[in-house]
């Protein structure tokens, strides 16, 4: 898709490190269950009422791969690749993940999902390693994004 | 019981090539040369290299620096744009053991003070238990764009 392009088109990447933390009343084991099922995470992942998130594919195991569209309940325009790097039980999560259109990538991001027991419940501090192709506006998106799933997650798992 | 955090770290090198663009990224694209120059070295044992660059792609290498435990890298190629972009992810293990998941962005420019070209290597990385950490991971990635600089006959 990218390759349709000539070097003079090519903007330079934007990269950015997000780091996003929630304190949990849920154990780590039901924070990482909310991870690893995949109808719940389709869930709590969508930022809003309005937004839905579908997955096609999943497999969460090392090596694992997923696939979903994502966007308005009425128009799914984005499509997203995750593959999973490691996997720690009620521990660590890292994946890749692509977020493109049909017409154009628009980034690639390394996320790592560290789960800690903090008294009865956990802290859970997600990094979003971000690489942007279209400027500063997927790099704000994935910030709002990321906020908007984690408190969904937060009201889910309490 | 809790782990080690990880250590999150980013650098970049930048370095100028006399070599093209076009040149200086064949030298990733083409496995025989990527191997020569990425994978070679004197006292590693290259157990396997398997590669398929393409987007959606795997990398694969497994070796041992003398007779040192297994180490072995498994790296996705996620966007490819040729003589301009090549972004992957990679993750190793030494011993059976994950140390450390990274994301890395190679930019290829036309260097405008020559005919050569400017790389711009960035990597995003995830340091677990076990890992030397961003100094060692820098220095590594400055010794292999020498290597390839060696490559290109410069």
């Amino acid at each position: 898709m990218s390759a349709a392009r000539s070097s003079s088109e090519t903007p330079a990447v934007k990269l950015e490190t997000l780091v996003f933390e929630r304190r949990l009343r849920a154990s780590p084991s039901a924070v990482f269950a909310a991870y690893a099922d995949v109808d719940a995470r389709a869930r709590w992942s969508a930022p809003s009422d309005t937004a839905a998130v579908v997955y096609a594919a999943s497999d969460f195991r090392v090596g694992g791969v997923d696939r979903f569209r994502c966007g308005s309940r009425t128009d799914l325009q984005f499509e997203g690749t995750v593959r999973y790097a490691d996997v720690v039980e009620n521990e660590r999560i890292v994946y890749s993940e692509v977020i493109a259109t049909t017409d154009m990538r628009l980034s690639v991001s390394l996320v790592t999902w560290e789960i800690f027991s903090d008294g009865t419940g956990s802290r859970l501090v997600v990094t979003d390693h971000i690489a942007s192709f279209v400027g500063d506006d997927m790099i704000a998106g994935s910030r709002m994004g990321m906020n908007a799933a984690l408190d969904n997650l937060a009201a889910l798992v309490g | 019981m809790n782990r080690e955090p990880a250590v999150f770290d980013t650098f970049d090198i930048v370095r100028t090539y006399k070599a093209s663009p076009e040149r200086v990224f064949t030298a990733w694209a083409d496995p025989a040369q990527k191997r020569r120059w990425f994978v070679e070295g004197e006292r590693w044992t290259i157990d396997s290299y398997e590669t398929d660059f393409r987007e959606g792609g795997v990398e694969r290498s497994i070796f041992r620096f003398d007779d040192g435990p297994v180490i072995t890298n498994d790296t996705v190629f996620h966007d490819i744009v040729p003589n301009r972009r090549i972004v992957s992810s990679y993750s190793m293990t030494m011993a059976g053991k994950r140390f450390s998941v990274s994301l890395s962005t190679l930019e290829f420019e036309p260097d405008p003070s020559s005919s050569g070209t400017r790389l711009r290597y960035t990597e995003q990385a995830a340091f677990f238990e076990g890992a030397d950490g961003a100094k060692g991971r820098r220095e590594g990635c400055a010794e292999l764009l020498e290597k390839l600089a060696a490559e290109l006959g410069e």
